[in-house]
């Protein structure tokens, strides 16, 4: 028997589930930071056992972070909260809720930003971006990624850099085109990257907007999201 | 590395749950922190900020039925409890931004969104404190109301590093707004504007608009703030403002219905609501207006008699005459009998009989009204004096009209409402042209008195200015323009002849008077300073 309830807005039960999961799983990772600070140093397997708990619970929770995000932003919720940020703290808060998960797999973060550089953005937007890219270089970084952040042709541009093999080519293709051409099925990239992308254009300053591009630059990817 | 602590600072933690507060408690402690005080709401938090400093406070946005995080914040920076170096951390629920509620001057240092991390929390505390120790000079000029001295602090941080530079291009300007100089902060606002598209620039550039009435482009810019910034509340009270300047209630009453379905729990909103609804002669949307502001500003500083008066006054419209009269009668107490109130009381429940056709109660009141006026502690506000003269006009009473609209006109002889008001008084007893030249007569009589006292004064004559101000300030002692050019008087008289303490006296107790005003700001200011250096040699 068929749901006929009129007016039955399924969209905001799905909002509102994700935003219960979304506590949930804050919980859950709290948890286990909590496991992993009581746990005995030194135990490969049982580490190996909480990288990839961290991992996948992260993964969850930036994903849901975003369908939050993106359907606040396209039911007209939500308009940017642009702010005056302190891009070195910004990162450096980036790289705090990031390292721990990264050195377990031996990967070392870095920072490498302007102390003095100050710059408009929404604050809480941008950093959702940043985790779920650095996120993601859990699987695909050997050794090393690296934050940094500078000014080219009157723009902010924030890069997350790995050292791994880099984006195959259909990434590189689709990365920074339009929302239609993006395809989400394939993978939770697909999202991140939309995700990205809508953050980015939703940054506009005298005429200009935001973008992302993806490239493979000195052996390894590296992630870009430009801010007028 | 130096072992980074809070033990010398000062924490109010704020959430109405128990765990949370208990968690924070916790986590500060792990910090050295040391002296921590807890409040489960907004009362609460008032209660103890009235007593006791604080460095830092954390509040939860969200703290249950009362006032939320952002209110707690208004008003207690609205009653001064808040020094300008306090840091104010809003825990959030949600890790996206919501909507910028409260009046921009007064934001919190600082979101953080739950649960929280203690690193972030940790990262986002030395933050802040690295600020407030860089901007510890500016806050205490701030403290003490220096606004010009603030200013001047702030271009030199400015010219000393690029950190911050638009925070504090934005308090240069909100200071340029608390000196009333329009024009400074419609410059600044575009200077700004220039560079980049800032929400808050365009926000002063409207109400700098506003403040010259420049209804016209305050509308424009106030519209395009809206449309790209929908979360700025206070943009549609600045639209508000200017449709009413333009004559456009209707439209002003639109835009803040819009205001109110986005953001309701603002009392000086649904007042504005309830006064425009009024003005347009929508009693109902006006009743439930004032219904909304009581409740909101049950417990809140923001609380003010009038609503109820205005209550009252919708609920007669609306043919519910027996609570209008519950209502009046209910003021006096809900005020702990404050002078105000009980005339207030009085006044409403006159214009309640008054429209039952009951005469004789009426009158009865109004008498009362009249008597509580007279006795009223430090002389009536204008405005009840105004509602006392307009009751005693509707019993053909115009002898003592008169006299109270003389009082009040002596002392506001250039404030346009209140000029506005007297007119409509006059005209409503079919008095329109006596009205007019009484007032120009008794306004006529207060110019001469100040323009021959500033002419001596400046033609060297400083003791006959000194003479004339005198008795001026006997007559009228709460006019502006006579109290700022009677300390004028007297501090050109003491750079003639030295300082005088009885002169300072009457210097400062001038200068109070043109402070509790808001009049004058500029001029206030350099005289203030004057007389503070005068002060300071007599010491010396």
């Amino acid at each position: 028997m068929k749901n006929t309830t009129p007016n039955f807005d399924f969209s905001a039960v799905i909002a509102n589930s994700i935003h219960d999961m979304k506590n949930s799983v804050a919980m859950l990772l709290s948890g286990l930071d909590e496991l992993i600070v009581q746990s005995p140093q030194g135990d490969p397997p049982v580490n190996q056992g909480f990288m990839e708990l961290q991992y996948q619970g992260k993964r969850v929770n930036a994903q849901l972070v975003q369908l939050l995000a993106l359907y606040r932003i396209r039911n007209d919720l939500y308009s940017p909260n642009i702010t005056e940020i302190d891009v070195a703290e910004c990162l450096e808060e980036c790289s705090l809720q990031n390292k721990g998960l990264l050195a377990l797999k031996g990967i070392s973060l870095e920072v490498s930003c302007d102390t003095d550089l100050f710059w408009f953005f929404d604050r809480s937007m941008i950093l959702s971006v940043i985790n779920s890219q650095v996120n993601n270089a859990f699987k695909y970084t050997r050794s090393r990624v690296v934050i940094s952040a500078n000014i080219q042709d009157g723009h902010l541009c924030i890069d997350i850099h790995d050292d791994g093999s880099g984006y195959p080519e259909e990434m590189l293709q689709n990365a920074g085109a339009d929302q239609r051409t993006i395809d989400m099925s394939t993978s939770s990239t697909g999202l991140g990257l939309y995700f990205a992308t809508l953050v980015a254009q939703m940054h506009t300053n005298k005429g200009k907007s935001g973008n992302i591009s993806l490239s493979n630059k000195d052996a390894g990817g590296r992630f870009r999201i430009c801010l007028p | 590395m130096a072992i980074w602590s809070l033990k010398d600072e000062k924490f109010l933690v704020i959430d109405d749950f128990s765990e949370m507060r208990a968690m924070m408690r916790t986590m500060l402690m792990s910090y050295g922190a040391q002296d921590i005080h807890l409040a489960r709401n907004g009362e609460d938090a008032l209660k103890i900020l009235e007593n006791n400093q604080f460095s830092i406070i954390l509040c939860d946005y969200n703290l249950g039925d009362g006032k939320d995080g952002q209110q707690v914040l208004e008003e207690a920076r609205y009653r001064g409890l808040l020094s300008a170096s306090l840091i104010y951390i809003m825990v959030t629920a949600e890790n996206t931004a919501h909507m910028v509620m409260g009046a921009l001057e007064n934001q919190p240092s600082s979101y953080l969104s739950k649960p929280i991390n203690r690193t972030v929390l940790q990262a986002r505390l030395d933050s802040l404190l690295k600020k407030r120790a860089r901007l510890h000079n500016l806050n205490q000029l701030i403290n003490k109301k220096q606004y010009q001295q603030a200013i001047a602090a702030c271009d030199k941080e400015m010219a000393e590093s690029p950190r911050y530079r638009f925070e504090l291009l934005k308090l240069r300007t909100e200071l340029l707004m608390e000196l009333d100089d329009y024009p400074a902060v419609a410059d600044q606002a575009q200077q700004v504007l220039d560079e980049r598209d800032i929400p808050w620039a365009f926000y002063y550039k409207g109400k700098a608009s506003l403040m010259l009435q420049d209804y016209e482009k305050a509308k424009e810019i106030f519209t395009q703030l809206i449309e790209t910034q929908g979360n700025y509340i206070v943009a549609y009270d600045g639209l508000a403002e200017a449709e009413k300047g333009l004559g456009n209630n209707d439209a002003a009453q639109a835009v803040l219905l819009q205001a109110l379905e986005r953001s309701p729990k603002s009392v000086l909103r649904q007042r504005n609501l309830a006064e425009t609804s009024e003005r347009i002669g929508d009693y109902q949307t006006s009743e439930k207006a004032r219904r909304q502001a009581i409740k909101v500003g049950r417990k809140s500083v923001l609380k003010a008699p009038g609503d109820y008066a205005g209550l009252a006054k919708a609920l007669v419209k609306n043919d519910k005459s027996s609570e209008a009269l519950q209502i009046a009668s209910s003021v006096q107490k809900e005020f702990n009998d404050s002078a105000e109130a009980e005339l207030v009381g009085a006044i409403t429940t006159s214009q309640v009989y008054q429209s039952m056709g009951k005469e004789a109660e009426s009158e009865a009141a109004l008498k009362k009204s009249t008597e509580l006026l007279e006795q009223f502690p430090g002389g009536a506000p204008r405005n009840l004096s105004l509602d006392v003269a307009e009751a005693c006009m509707e019993h053909g009473q115009v002898d003592e009209a008169k006299e109270l609209i003389r009082q009040v006109v002596t002392e506001q002889h250039n404030d346009q409402s209140v000029l506005a008001r007297v007119g409509e008084i006059f005209k409503e007893a079919g008095l329109e042209e006596q009205g007019r030249s009484f007032i120009e007569t008794t306004r006529e009589g207060i110019i001469k008195i100040n323009n021959r006292g500033v002419k001596m004064a400046s033609e060297g004559d400083v003791a006959g200015s000194i003479v004339l101000f005198d008795e001026a300030l006997l007559n009228m002692p709460k006019n502006t323009d006579i109290n700022i050019n009677a300390a004028f008087a007297f501090l050109k008289s003491m750079q003639q002849n030295g300082v005088e303490q009885g002169l300072l006296e009457k210097t400062k107790r001038c200068l109070a008077v043109v402070r509790q005003a808001g009049d004058h700001k500029a001029k206030y200011q350099k005289m203030m300073e004057l007389s503070q250096g005068m002060e300071a040699s007599l010491t010396t």
